[in-house]
């Protein structure tokens, strides 16, 4: 059965230790985390000169991906 | 106490030998392995979301559930489930000014909190669809009000000593439900 009491103790107590910097950093380590995962398994693949892609934070915990490219044709190349 | 549960995947080749862990970052309790509490909304899940090969498979699972949050049945547990959950929700806002997801503060319960024990949650959404509900939509000034009396509970597992057994129960063709 579990000891609820003993869960909210180990709670607080991780709560009471978190600082401003200390959970900012962890919640944007996870956002960061998803967002590379949304590319996919698999390996990423060298793309041309003319292509590039700028990764850009728009806020403290939010990531966009842009894609620049001369070719109109051009696809992300990854490798799954 | 050991129920039956039920897990929904697509028809592939082989027949399953254990459930597969669910890493979708829309999954509501983060990273587990998901389990229908009925029959009923396993069979929608496969005729909605694992029709990539026109067919879906349901197994079914004795799962120990001494070690489950369940925040469905059990008052004590939803009370404390909610109450951890706000707390820790508010300490993110307080401090970054940002409202976390359900699923980071369940990570957040698991990878800060230390919660190796809790090995599972039960928990509960209402079904989006109101085709199956037995009940006629209330008209109210022009709009059609739904009143979804069931529950759509989901058990999510972390820890898989829980899962006592795994077999196949059914394999079925998928139909659309639209």
């Amino acid at each position: 059965m579990l000891d609820l009491r003993k869960l909210e103790e180990k709670l607080d107590k991780a709560l009471s230790l978190e600082t401003e910097e200390s959970l900012t950093n962890w919640l944007k380590e996870k956002r960061l985390k998803k967002f590379l995962s949304s590319f996919g398994e698999g390996e990423l693949c060298q793309i041309s000169n003319e292509e590039s892609i700028k990764v850009t934070v728009s806020n403290s915990f939010n990531f966009e991906i842009e894609v620049n490219s001369f070719d109109t044709s051009y696809n992300p190349k990854l490798a799954a | 106490m050991v129920k039956k549960l039920f897990h929904t995947q697509e028809s592939r080749i082989h027949t399953l030998t254990e459930p597969i862990p669910c890493t979708r970052d829309d999954a509501w309790l983060g990273e587990g392995i998901y389990f229908w509490y009925e029959l009923f909304d396993a069979e929608y899940w496969g005729n909605t979301a694992k029709k990539a090969t026109g067919f879906y498979e349901i197994y079914e699972s004795d799962i120990d559930l001494e070690n489950v949050l369940d925040t469905v049945f059990n008052e004590e547990h939803y009370r404390f489930w909610l109450r951890q959950l706000e707390k820790v929700a508010m300490t993110f806002i307080k401090k970054t000014n940002e409202k976390p997801t359900l699923k980071e503060l369940n990570d957040y319960f698991k990878e800060r909190g230390t919660w190796n024990e809790v090995c599972g949650i039960l928990f509960q959404d209402l079904p989006t669809n109101d085709r199956h509900l037995l009940v006629k939509p209330i008209q109210y000034k022009n709009k059609k009000f739904t009143f979804a009396y069931r529950k759509r509970i989901q058990l999510v597992v972390y820890e898989n000593q829980i899962i006592r057994t795994f077999a196949l129960l059914t394999t079925e063709e998928c139909i659309n439900l639209n």
